[in-house]
């Protein structure tokens, strides 16, 4: 037992934290199914159809930050343009599913329609099978951040550098997807899904499907990327951040294995869109929004970065809060942001997993008699 | 049975932006030695070992590793595989790994395959040669000590296994001593002693007079980016030229 | 002459005004043109003599074939009349134009080999000049069809085209030539478009000649048609001149076809330059705007390695203070708000300038070493800023008056005119250009920006106090983005969100340009602004953007560090 634990660990130590939120999530994953579809769905204590949805939804998300985590965390490169990849899934799963709805029948969709085209293109050849989708994805999304990352790592572009340039280019992005031309159904993205892998997709059986998939995929996902980075690319990464020229001198292609990382990070956030999109039945520009991926960031900063469940406990409450905030009291939303991020940064530093920063201060504002009382 | 010159640099000149590094100088280092680079502040010595590690781009000029690899033209990792190692001037180690895993870092036993580095290369093998370079360096008992804790002698020290892991036959140390006490001094020299080796070049870059003239066999003045003056540790410095360089008489 | 048309005008009025009561056919025509036109002829004739003049036409001809049902004589008369107006002077031509418009409207009573016009209560007799009572009962209005009217319009109008003193009228006359020319001669047009005084007047009568003179037939007046085209460089003339060439080679005789050739590609030159001077005109005013948007950035972070996110949002609070000033100058000096925008300067300036102190001393101090936390940070500040905004004014578009002087441009070089607006966005960045380089250079303040910028560990042991320095020259880039928003206002939309397309382009900028240097800035916005003004009218908005990121990240590959990198070893 012992030996499987350290195993999930990655190495040599048990770690209590990564093993707690480890658990949440596979408490989550066997929760779903039990309470969304047993005796006690749609009951106070169990889970309705929108609970189930938001979950799931949250899930992915969670998937999304800790693909952000592996390179600004542990590469030490923020990316400010993470969505463009999980638009890549989403849009791609998109395909897919409208190429289903369409099935057998003649015609096309309304925003195909509307350029005049009476058939698919012939881009779209394919995606009407889950396993073509399913690579392309991963090809699309791989071969993008390819391309990004090396330019840019070639010509060692860093830190501040790198950030606006993935911004720009999710900006560009949304720019050339919501015009109504490009094919994509413009500002509005494609929508009219019907089905996913045999089950329609508003249909309860779906919704706690997939987000019980999502929670499963982020726990693989997570101890994967815990045995990836307890290992020795893990150490080749701490040692880029540490002194990249150092280890170029010591005869490291670090190139290769930032684009390498890079790359990994971009196919698990096309993963997490993936799982998205069939979620909220839509894939639209709004997943290139530059807020959107910035809101990334920032929920990894907030978690804590570095650790890859730091970014998941990020991404988990404050979507839970963006959840409910924008239910009850929209206007509210954007302040509490601003003001998470203001007090994460400033007085946390680390994020939550590490809030000794704050402790430290609030020891030091303490009056002079306790202090010398604990002693 | 002469060996071919370890490192050639004929007519390097590297010009910043108006102000010439190196001047059109010709140099040359043979294996088996211990080579001590000196000049006074600006002479050039740290970017010539910048030009031959690859970290500077030279403006002309030429630099053959024995006599017939162009260097220039590889890159940074083709260069510390064609057997060029570099201990930089301030210690460049990786702060948030242990000593043991700085200097696995070093070692490779893929040289050509990072990937198969990755995924085979966590053996016995890499162990042992760890735990050898950790005993030429004396940091053996240190091993699981996190690299950013260490003093800073001792950071210097580990710099130089982290490079001696891949044993090198160009070792280039920048200034190795800078910052040590005399018993740190002694020390070092004893282990660059160690490493001595026919089929080895050493390069050594230092300020401290007495600690080049105490471990090397031959020495290059170089200043304002030219050889000044090269023989031996004596020869060098009764040179009238170099005194003038360096007293300014 | 003045009695006369007087009382024919008035008499016209009464005429129509009082309906029951005259046995007359009533005219076609419309009480408000007749008061316009008998006003205007009233005032034309304020010099003329009061009896008839000495027409150098024979009336009772002129009179005879009116008064016939010949169409093809009554176009000759019109004819030939309207070649005696052009000879003749002006109480002539007055009285002339007032002939041809009471005919038009049916005033002409025929009987007797002469014809009656209504004066005031009596009758004119056109051919003696004689006032009567009344008309003898057999006369009767010369019926005008419309075909007839339709091809009398244009000679009445080339009669007041003479015959009008004030230019608006003769402008008319010319416009309504303009539409239909009818059967006006080209060369008599000729002849009066050269007797004509008025630029404006002579720029339609042009437009109306060209096509006439081409499609004479005569090898001279095409030729002199040609060079007035040529003559013109604009758009127009180029098609004109293509739809020319455009004919059977046969209808076009030798040197007529040389000299339209010619013509044509010289006025094409003049239109081709004027074009590349308008994209350069259009790139250097956007330039001007991105430079002033950028210049704070980089120089906050060529100073501290800061990225302000929230820059945007200082140009935004820059507009939006400009705005208050014009509110606050319209509702308490309204007799200074044509000013408003200069006015605004300090207030565009130190706003933002407060702001971003502020903001540096809470935020961003403690944040020196961590610059992608900074980013974060500036960030969340940028967005507070959009939603302070948004909940205080709201998320409409701001209305800025255009001032008076700066409503037009003028005409340089062909299709190229300078509009002012723009010119004024060119002025602030060259100011400001200036200004930046002074303080930077020959104050203390920036003389200990410059040493923190370049050591700021040397510059703390010499004396420089680096936290001071750091606040200032966050407020000093922050008011800059001010100043940048007070030369937008007039150009792009205000509202909450304009800084979002606004950031990235700036940072482009300060990337291309070198960080920390302000020449560097400058030439990237000057060379962004062009690069955008030259593929926007050709692709669009949106591939400019993408094709400004790709040329610049290719540039990235090449030069790292920008244009003007800091020199120095690494």
């Amino acid at each position: 037992m012992r030996q499987f634990i350290l195993w999930i660990c990655g190495g040599s130590k048990v770690d209590r934290r990564y093993l707690g939120v480890l658990g949440l999530i596979a408490l989550v994953t066997l929760g779903l199914p039990v309470l969304g579809l047993g005796p006690l769905a749609n009951t106070p204590l169990g889970l309705d159809g929108f609970q189930v949805n938001l979950v799931g939804q949250v899930m992915a998300f969670a998937l999304l930050a800790m693909a952000h985590d592996l390179v600004w965390g542990y590469a030490g490169y923020l990316s400010l343009g993470h969505g463009l990849f999980f638009a890549i899934g989403g849009y791609l799963i998109g395909m897919h599913m409208i190429k289903l709805s369409y099935a057998g029948e003649t015609g096309v969709p309304t925003f195909l329609d509307y350029m005049g085209l009476t058939e698919f293109p012939a881009y779209w050849g394919g995606f009407e099978h889950f396993g073509y989708a399913f690579i392309a994805i991963l090809v699309l999304s791989a071969l993008v951040s390819f391309v990004i990352g090396f330019l840019a790592f070639r010509s060692r572009v860093v830190g501040v550098y790198f950030a606006i340039l993935s911004q720009a280019f999710v900006y560009v992005s949304m720019l050339v997807m919501s015009r109504s031309d490009t094919g994509f159904g413009g500002n509005n993205g494609i929508a009219d899904f019907q089905t996913l892998l045999g089950l329609s997709l508003g249909s309860i059986e779906f919704r706690v499907a997939i987000a019980t998939v999502s929670a499963l995929v982020l726990m693989i996902a997570l101890i994967g990327l815990r045995r990836l980075t307890t290992g020795p690319l893990g150490k080749l990464l701490i040692g880029i951040r540490d002194d990249e020229d150092r280890l170029q001198v010591l005869g490291y292609e670090t190139l290769w294995v930032k684009t390498g990382v890079w790359c990994l990070s971009a196919m698990l956030a096309a993963i997490a869109g993936l799982l998205y999109v069939p979620q909220i039945q839509v894939a639209s520009p709004q997943l290139l929004s530059p807020i959107f991926s910035i809101e990334i960031a920032v929920w990894v900063a907030i978690g804590g970065r570095g650790y890859l469940y730091g970014a998941i406990i990020g991404a988990i409450l404050v979507n839970i809060v963006k959840f409910w905030l924008t239910r009850f009291m929209p206007e509210l939303w954007p302040f509490i942001l601003t003001g998470s991020v203001l007090f994460v940064v400033v007085v946390l530093r680390n994020g939550l997993i590490d809030p000794g920063p704050l402790f430290t201060r609030a020891k030091a504002l303490l009056p002079r008699r306790l202090k010398r009382e604990k002693t | 049975m002469s060996q071919p010159t370890a490192i050639y640099v004929d007519a390097l000149t590297v010009n910043f932006s108006g102000f010439k590094a190196l001047n059109n100088l010709t140099f040359l280092a043979e294996y088996g030695g211990i080579h001590g680079v000196i000049g006074p502040n600006g002479a050039g010595k740290t970017t010539l070992m910048d030009v031959i590690t690859g970290i500077t781009r030279p403006t002309s000029g030429t630099v053959l590793l024995d006599r017939k690899q162009d260097i220039l033209r590889m890159s940074l990792p083709e260069r510390a595989q064609a057997g060029i190692g570099r201990k930089f001037q301030r210690p460049s180690v990786f702060e948030h790994l242990t000593v043991r895993e700085n200097i696995a870092l070093g070692v490779r036993l893929y040289p050509n395959s990072l990937f198969r580095e990755l995924t085979f290369g966590e053996v016995e093998e890499k162990n042992d040669r760890v735990e050898s370079v950790m005993k030429t360096i004396s940091l053996d008992r240190l091993g699981d000590v996190l690299a950013g804790t260490l003093a800073h002698g001792q950071k210097q020290w580990l710099e130089i296994g982290m490079v001696l892991a891949r044993d090198p036959k160009l070792l280039m140390l920048d200034e190795p001593v800078a910052g040590m006490s005399d018993a740190e001094r002694d020390a070092t020299a004893d282990l660059l002693e160690r490493l001595r080796s026919p089929v080895r070049c050493i390069l050594l870059v230092e300020h401290d007079m007495k600690f080049v003239g105490r471990v090397s066999d031959h020495v290059s003045v170089l200043h304002e980016g030219r050889l000044l003056c090269a023989g031996s540790m004596d020869r060098v410095t009764s040179d009238p030229e170099v005194i003038r360089v360096y007293l300014g008489r | 002459m003045h009695v006369l048309v007087g009382t024919v005008c008035s008499g016209k009025l009464f005429f129509v005004h009082n309906k029951g009561q005259v046995m007359r056919r009533r005219s076609l025509n419309m009480p408000g043109a007749i008061v316009r036109v008998c006003a205007l002829l009233f005032l034309a004739a304020s010099s003329a003599v009061a009896q008839p003049v000495s027409e150098p036409w024979d009336m009772a001809q002129v009179v005879k074939v009116w008064c016939s049902g010949d169409r093809d004589a009554r176009i000759a008369s019109f004819q030939s009349l309207l070649e005696d107006v052009v000879e003749a002077d002006g109480p002539a031509r007055q009285w002339a134009a007032n002939l041809i418009v009471q005919y038009r409207d049916g005033n002409l009573s025929c009987a007797q080999d002469t014809g009656y016009i209504p004066a005031g209560d009596q009758f004119l007799d056109v051919v003696t000049g004689n006032l009567v009572e009344v008309i003898p009962d057999d006369a009767a209005t010369p019926f005008l069809n419309i075909p007839l009217r339709r091809a009398l319009s244009p000679f009445a109008s080339a009669v007041q085209l003479v015959a009008a003193e004030a230019p608006e009228n003769r402008l008319r006359a010319a416009q309504g030539l303009a539409r239909t020319l009818g059967d006006v001669p080209p060369t008599l047009i000729e002849r009066i478009y050269q007797q004509e005084q008025n630029n404006q007047v002579a720029a339609v009568l042009e437009g109306v000649l060209v096509p006439a003179l081409l499609g004479s037939g005569d090898a001279d007046a095409q030729l002199r048609a040609i060079n007035t085209l040529a003559g013109n460089a604009t758009r127009k003339s180029r098609a004109t001149l293509d739809n020319f060439l455009a004919q059977e080679p046969a209808a076009l005789s030798g040197p007529v076809r040389t000299a339209a050739e010619s013509a044509r590609s010289s006025v094409h030159w003049v239109i081709q330059v004027s074009e590349a001077m308008t994209v350069a005109y259009h790139g250097l005013s956007y330039g001007s705007v991105l430079f002033l948007a950028a210049l704070g950035l980089a120089i906050i972070f060529g100073l501290m390695g800061v990225i302000n996110l929230a820059q945007a949002e200082f140009v935004m609070l820059g507009s939006y203070a400009t705005w208050f000033v014009q509110e606050a100058l319209r509702a308490l000096a309204p007799g200074l708000l044509e000013f408003y925008l200069f006015i605004a300067i300090p207030f565009a300036f130190l706003v933002p300038a407060l702001v971003g102190a502020f903001m540096e001393w809470s935020i961003v101090r403690h944040l020196y070493t961590r610059p992608l936390l900074t980013l974060l940070a500036t960030w969340a500040v940028s967005l507070l800023l959009i939603n302070l905004v948004r909940v205080t004014v709201g998320t409409q578009n701001l209305s800025f008056l255009t001032p008076e002087y700066l409503k037009s441009g003028f005409t340089v070089f062909g299709e190229f005119s300078v509009t002012w607006s723009r010119l004024l966005s060119i002025f602030f960045a060259g100011i400001t250009l200036i200004g930046t380089l002074f303080v930077l250079y020959r104050t203390r303040f920036g003389l200990r920006m410059r040493a923190t910028t370049q050591h700021r560990q040397m510059a703390g042991c010499v004396g420089v106090s680096t936290r001071r320095t750091d606040a200032m020259a966050f407020a000093f880039g922050s008011g800059l983005a001010g100043i940048a928003g007070l030369a937008l206002s007039t150009i792009y939309n205000v509202n909450p969100t304009m800084g979002t397309s606004l950031i990235i382009d700036s940072f482009i900028v300060v990337v291309l340009g070198g960080v920390g240097s302000v020449l560097g800035t400058a030439l990237a916005a000057l060379g962004i602004g062009q690069l955008n003004a030259i593929i926007e009218p050709l692709y669009g908005a949106v591939a400019s953007k993408v094709i400004v990121l790709l040329a610049v990240i290719l540039f990235i590959q090449q030069k790292p560090n920008g244009l003007f990198p800091r020199k120095g070893r690494r």
